[in-house]
């Protein structure tokens, strides 16, 4: 069962994505934080990880970079869920590492198209 | 009279008595009018007008002793000794230098002036008997002694009188001629006076003895030569004079002009000289300053008007101007602090020339006391600064309350969304339908917010463009799936027809798709069973592309009386058509607005019953509003990768310890048209610059033993590889220090094949226009 971890600070719409994604059969882990979800990642070693990016304190751009810096994580795809939908953000995810992102609010399915894609691609690597 | 023999007696021509007062008289008044001009003259000026002034005066007093002489008949003949004659004349003119140099002194003392009476005279006295001893004639002259005093004292009271006269009235250039005739009238009397008294001193005895006439002329040659010189002399010097006199008022009264200027000029007018002292002060900078012209004149300017922390500084600048003709305050207008009598400070603008005259710097200042402006502008910043804040205020408002409504909302959807699925599969069917109720109440709330939050940043003029270039037919094919749903809702048929040649255009993506979605929506709203065509072309119009979109239904159409209100916010065409279709009324505005500010335009034509047609033109190549920022950051010219698959364009060296990295690295490179060549340590990338000399070198800079900044600087020290341009490779953001070191680019870790791809064609087409190979001249060259 592949994990997981969603690092979302609003609690309605980490329960929401967490339950939904549960319910598609994945094993999912929450952080509230940029910081929480650094050790999380380090800790569990998850499969993919969910970044919003408007996170307080330490931001989503930041904690991804941090992520793909760190050795122990480098090699876990990231999607990033960014609230706006210009080409610039989209550029900004790439640049700091992410292997793709989704504009919120979240479209589930095209959501769940993009983590298999990335899930099937890691099992390939 | 005594002498032996019988005295002769002399007679005189009245006639020309009266001739040689007259010329006395007029020789009088040239000599007052002289000794004006010699007061008012300067240097060498000066000089000419008192010797020139010296030999009209002398020669007319000279020429009236002679024309007295010529009045003057004995029984015998009379000569003259003309050596003699001269010397006289020279007495004369020598006794008039020193007259008029008396009078034409600053002041003339009464010390002063019986000196110089006593000069005169004597020196008149003198000439009177050198004429007289001129004479040529078989006769003794004797002269009676106190006859002779008397001529003597007469001829010094007249010369002070006659001084003192000349002093009095020589300012009295112009006007006041009266005055002037009478005293020029006084002294030409006097003058006779003397003579004559001298004439009746001699008494003349007949001797046998013959004269010496080896240089004698006779009498009446002397006066006609007298008189024509003293005629031409007063006539020319009235000549001069009154053309003088013309310049001078001519001068005057551009001077009196000149003056009124500067007196009335609303700026204050200062001039300083070379010693830093105030010679010139107008009404206004009485009125500015607080001092009088009077109080100003002579003062040291820095004294007066410039705050005394600064003088220093002043007197330094002045002085440097004086030895190198360098002045930062010079020729140009200044802002700085001066100096009130009262002792306030103030802020004036100054305007300074420096001015050379004479030989002599001379400063020349407009000043202006530009408290009130600085007052004015101060209030233009503040309120600037205000209207700056509110703006931002208005901003962060927006940016706000879209998320904070957002938020909320998104909830609400989700979690209807979430439940309605959980609720499927447990098989409730009555819950599901109300869940959707939920979703679809949350949608359309969102739309709503949307619209409304977009209305509210056009209006606040804080929407703003964001330019991409993109692919038409691409946008075309996404709009129409995601209107699919809404098409077959009223089970309508779409219909496409995209023009060949509709290729690609530069705009603003999401609004274009706005617009389209919200005119398509639309014609599925009020459109059952029917046809809703979608046609996209590219038009040429005032020397301009454009796309031109039609969204054509066959739906209940718009009356004509409704198409005018069609683009107001909340105007639907009937009230009852928000009940019926739905909809906020604000897409039609939003997308009206959106056009405007693309600068495009959109037309509607429609029949009641019959359907209605949209007709949306939008610049092929939109232009941002002037001065509005472009929201555009990257640059999105990218050329598709397949163009140069099969293209030799140069080697790039990729350095990398990770192999995995240098193969997809490789292989990207090698899509793009390039050869490579890896390698895995700085060593190994040293040599291999070297040795291949690559187009690029994209270099890592997490490496062991060598990181990539020490390669970097190692390349960048060596000559043979310091031209190459290298692209930093790595996970860490430490742009800055690649900048410092000679990077070309600078990437960060996963690449982005992409980006990889503009920074390669970036720096690769440098050295390629520089390595000249034929392989460039195919390829076209990027901006």
């Amino acid at each position: 069962m592949p994990k997981i971890l969603l690092i979302e600070d609003n609690e309605m719409n980490r329960d929401m994505l967490s339950r939904r994604l549960q319910r598609k059969g994945y094993h999912v882990l929450t952080a509230e934080s940029g910081e929480q979800g650094l050790s999380l990642a380090r800790l569990e070693s998850p499969d993919l990880i969910l970044m919003d990016i408007s996170l307080p304190e330490m931001d989503g751009w930041e904690a991804s970079r941090q992520l793909k810096a760190d050795e122990s994580t480098r090699h876990i795809p990231i999607i990033a869920l960014t609230a706006r939908a210009l080409k610039s953000d989209q550029a900004k995810a790439f640049e700091v590492g992410c292997n793709d992102y989704d504009t919120k609010p979240v479209d589930f399915g095209r959501l769940m198209q993009k983590i298999e894609n990335l899930l099937v691609e890691k099992k390939a690597l | 009279m005594s002498g032996s023999g019988m005295t002769m007696n002399g007679s005189y021509d009245y006639h020309l008595v009266a001739l040689s007062i007259l010329i006395a008289v007029l020789a009088s008044y040239a000599a007052l009018d002289l000794a004006a001009r010699v007061t008012a003259a300067q240097g060498r000026v000066r000089f000419a007008w008192l010797w020139g002034g010296a030999a009209a005066m002398g020669t007319g007093i000279w020429s009236m002793h002679y024309i007295g002489m010529l009045a003057f008949s004995l029984p015998v003949p009379v000569f003259y000794d003309w050596p003699t004659v001269l010397v006289s004349l020279l007495a004369a003119v020598f006794t008039s230098a020193i007259a008029l140099f008396v009078v034409s002194r600053q002041k003339m003392g009464t010390p002063a002036a019986m000196v110089g009476s006593v000069i005169m005279g004597a020196g008149i006295a003198t000439m009177h008997y050198t004429g007289m001893a001129a004479m040529r004639l078989p006769a003794m002259c004797q002269y009676s002694p106190g006859l002779v005093a008397l001529s003597v004292v007469l001829a010094i009271v007249i010369s002070l009188v006659a001084l003192w006269l000349t002093f009095r009235f020589r300012n009295d250039v112009k006007g006041k001629w009266l005055p002037k005739i009478a005293s020029a009238a006084l002294m030409g009397a006097a003058i006779p006076v003397m003579h004559y008294t001298g004439m009746a001193a001699a008494g003349f005895t007949p001797t046998n003895e013959a004269p010496d006439l080896s240089h004698a002329v006779s009498v009446s040659s002397l006066g006609i030569t007298g008189i024509s010189i003293v005629t031409f002399m007063v006539l020319g010097l009235a000549v001069i004079t009154s053309v003088i006199d013309r310049r001078f008022s001519v001068l005057e009264s551009s001077e009196e002009r000149l003056r009124l200027i500067i007196n009335t000029a609303l700026d204050a007018v200062v001039t300083m000289n070379a010693e830093g002292l105030i010679t010139n002060w107008n009404s206004e900078a009485e009125r500015t300053f607080g001092w009088s012209s009077q109080e100003a004149l002579g003062r040291r300017l820095s004294e007066t008007i410039v705050p005394p922390q600064y003088r220093e500084d002043y007197e330094r600048g002045l002085q440097r101007f004086l030895k190198t003709g360098d002045g930062m305050m010079l020729r140009q207008r200044t802002e700085i602090a001066a100096l009130h009598r009262d002792g306030h400070e103030f802020p004036v603008e100054v305007a300074t020339s420096p001015i050379k005259f004479g030989g002599q710097w001379i400063f020349n200042s407009f000043i202006r006391d530009i408290t009130e402006h600085k007052r004015a502008q101060e209030e233009l910043l503040n309120a600037k600064q205000a209207a700056e804040d509110a703006n931002r205020a208005k901003s962060a408002f927006l940016a706000n309350m879209s998320h904070e409504l957002r938020t909320p909302l998104n909830a609400i959807i989700g979690y209807s969304e979430m439940l309605e699925e959980e609720t499927r599969e447990s098989g409730e069917v009555g819950t599901v339908r109300d869940l959707q109720k939920i979703q679809s109440a949350g949608k359309h709330l969102l739309s709503l917010i949307n619209d409304i939050l977009d209305l509210s940043k056009i209006e606040a003029g804080k929407m703003g463009l964001h330019l991409e270039t993109f692919d038409v037919p691409q946008m075309i094919e996404e709009i129409v799936s995601t209107v699919k749903p809404a098409v077959s809702k009223n089970n309508n048929t779409i219909q496409l027809e995209v023009a060949k040649n509709a290729g690609k255009m530069r705009a603003d993506l999401t609004k274009v798709r706005q617009i389209l979605l919200n005119l398509l929506s639309n014609s599925c709203k009020f459109t059952d069973h029917g046809i809703i065509a979608l046609k996209v072309d590219r038009i040429t119009s005032d020397h301009q592309d454009w796309v031109q979109f039609q969204v054509i239904d066959t739906g209940i159409g718009i009356t004509a009386e409704h198409t005018q209100n069609l683009f107001r916010e909340f105007s639907q065409a009937d009230s009852s058509i928000s009940r019926k279709y739905g909809g906020t009324g604000l897409g039609l505005a939003i997308t009206h607005r959106f056009i405007q500010i693309m600068r495009g335009r959109i037309s509607v034509d429609s029949k009641p019953g019959q359907g209605s047609t949209f007709t949306v033109q939008l610049p092929a190549e939109v232009a941002l509003e002037s001065g509005g920022p472009d929201r555009s950051q990257l640059p999105d010219d990218i050329p598709p990768v397949s163009q140069y698959a099969r293209q030799d364009r140069g080697t790039i060296l990729v350095i990398d310890d990770d192999p995995v990295v240098r193969d997809l690295m490789s292989r990207s490179l090698t899509k793009l048209g390039f050869r490579t060549v890896a390698g895995k340590t700085g060593a190994e990338a040293l040599e291999l610059a070297k040795k291949v000399r690559p187009l690029l070198i994209t270099l890592d800079v997490m490496m062991p033993e060598m990181n990539g900044w020490s390669v970097l600087k190692q390349l960048k020290a060596d000559s043979g590889t310091a031209e190459i341009p290298v692209i930093m490779i790595t996970i860490v953001d430490n742009e800055p220090m690649g900048v410092d070191l000679g990077a070309s680019g600078y990437l960060i870790k996963p690449v982005d094949r992409d980006r990889l791809a503009v920074l390669v064609e970036k720096y690769s087409s440098h050295t390629r226009a520089e390595a000249n190979t034929t392989v460039h001249s195919k390829l076209t060259v990027h901006s």
